[in-house]
């Protein structure tokens, strides 16, 4: 798998009901959502693309203020294992769970946005 | 070796980024008591949009040689962002020591007031200028609402409230610290006194960063000379003595946590701490300073507040840290702080440190950190050779 077949798959998941893609190491076994065409743990090119439930627990957050908007941007913890970056449509706490959802912005970028359940 | 040094810091600067580089360059050479055309390396650090609104530069040190009107021997530009400027001093030291050039000059620095009158900085540069790319996984990245650096800084300060209970009165406390240390430097934009009460009642820019917490960007310029020949420079010959990097590349959400700096591994058994007499740390926020503290081993990992309560870090107390103030209160040159605190160790070591000196200061510790989200850090002892 290269890195657009990659993508390509990411964007079908995403297109499909908005879930989470994230890769999976068939060699060791770990998890990771930002794409490479090999595991940066342990090399192999084993890889598989997933489907992740978006279940997860808040990292980190903040609450961003700029000219009279607000945004909350922060990291979930998924229960796959790995960490994404996104913005939050409320207020949450470290260790609050979430779910991650994903949507296309325009025809390169997504939104990753989390909210609590 | 560093035979001369000079800076020139603006709030906005009307001219062109290549004319404060230039009249600064020409100030450091003049301490230096060489000409422009005994230089035969130039080390720079440039960061996008800071020089004249253009995106980048292309082929910068050529740009730079080209307007300077020098034939350097070779040129390397630094990539760790604000920890560039020391990783430079090093460098210069062993090329020269390596008989492979006489005189370096190292220049840090840009206009930020272009960015900055963009509403962004040079983190969140995708902001302003579309066409570029912040990290190889932009598609998933840029979509977001961030305002790095600051909200990436403020992550890690609420993980490390929630970690270690570090509070905001304890990160107010480094901002007043460093006020106090300003108050006497000629550098400094902001010198009146602070207290924790008017930190705290700061506008919240990044929860739970406030503005008197976070550096100003500004214009300006640091350069640094280093040269095997000292006989016009009447500073202090002063020589290398510890020097560690570290590089963390990975996007910080790949990190096990964030509330480590790579100052663990830079600083680590590099110098023993005891011997220093004063400490430059990187201080692009207050949280920047408290994880230093706690990250170059002056204390455990999650007390780097209890830290600031315990001992007196002005100028005048038991462990000085930024003693003339930091780039918190002098503003930061094009988004990087390296050159004020490198600055600020050369006073110190030199005497030259009115208002704000410390008594007897033989030896300083300087640590960077920079790069986006945190990728780099610099740890440098500088003192005379015993």
């Amino acid at each position: 798998m290269n890195l657009d077949e990659i993508y390509a798959k990411y964007d079908k998941i995403i297109r499909e009901d908005s879930s989470l893609p994230y890769i999976k190491c068939n060699n060791c076994n770990s998890t990771f959502f930002y794409p490479r065409h090999f595991c940066p743990k342990c090399g192999s090119n084993n890889i598989e693309v997933m489907r992740s439930s978006g279940i997860g627990k808040v990292f980190s957050w903040t609450k961003i203020y700029r000219k009279g908007d607000k945004w909350i941007y922060g990291i979930v913890e998924l229960e796959e294992g790995f960490k994404v970056y996104c913005n939050f449509t409320e207020d949450i706490k470290i260790g609050d769970k979430v779910k991650v959802k994903v949507v296309p912005k325009d025809d390169r970028y997504y939104s990753i946005i989390a909210s609590k359940i | 070796m560093i035979v001369g040094f000079a800076s020139n810091l603006y709030k906005k600067y009307e001219g062109s980024t290549f004319e404060i580089l230039a009249d600064t360059l020409f100030s450091a050479l003049d301490v230096a008591g060489l000409n422009k055309d005994e230089i035969d390396g130039l080390f720079l650090t440039a960061l996008p949009g800071t020089f004249d609104s253009y995106a980048a530069l292309h082929f910068p040190t050529t740009q730079i040689a080209q307007y300077l009107g020098i034939k350097p021997k070779f040129t390397t530009v630094f990539d760790y962002g604000g920890a560039s400027a020391l990783s430079m001093i090093y460098h210069a030291y062993k090329t020269i020591k390596a008989g492979e050039g006489d005189t370096i000059a190292c220049i840090v620095g840009g206009k930020a007031s272009d960015i900055r009158g963009k509403g962004v900085t040079v983190d969140a540069i995708d902001k302003a200028y579309p066409d570029v790319s912040l990290t190889p996984f932009d598609r998933l990245f840029r979509g977001l609402n961030d305002l790095n650096p600051v909200s990436d800084y403020a992550l890690v300060a609420n993980r490390h409230m929630y970690l270690f209970g570090s509070t905001d009165e304890q990160r107010a406390l480094i901002a007043v610290r460093q006020r106090f240390n300003a108050q006497n430097n000629e550098k400094a934009i902001y010198r009146d006194p602070l207290t924790v009460e008017q930190v705290l009642k700061s506008s919240i820019v990044a929860e739970p960063l406030r503005l008197l917490e976070i550096v100003y960007p500004i214009d300006g310029f640091h350069v640094f000379i280093v040269s095997k020949r000292a006989s016009k420079s009447s500073l202090r010959p002063i020589e290398v003595l510890a020097y560690g990097e570290a590089h963390w590349t990975v996007m910080p959400a790949e990190l096990d946590d964030i509330v480590y700096t790579p100052a663990v591994q830079s600083a680590k058994g590099i110098f023993d701490l005891n011997k220093v007499d004063s400490f430059e740390l990187y201080d692009s926020f207050t949280i920047t300073v408290m994880l230093q503290v706690e990250d170059i081993g002056l204390i455990e990992k999650g007390k780097g507040g209890e830290f600031f309560e315990k001992h007196d870090t002005t100028y005048l107390g038991d462990i000085p840290i930024n003693t003339g103030g930091g780039s918190l209160n002098t503003g930061q040159p094009a988004y990087m702080s390296g050159g004020v605190i490198l600055e600020e160790a050369l006073l110190q070591l030199n005497n030259m440190a009115k208002g704000h000196q410390v008594k007897d200061a033989d030896t300083v510790f300087l640590n960077g950190i920079g790069g986006w989200n945190r990728a780099h850090s610099v740890s440098l002892v500088l003192g005379e050779a015993k």
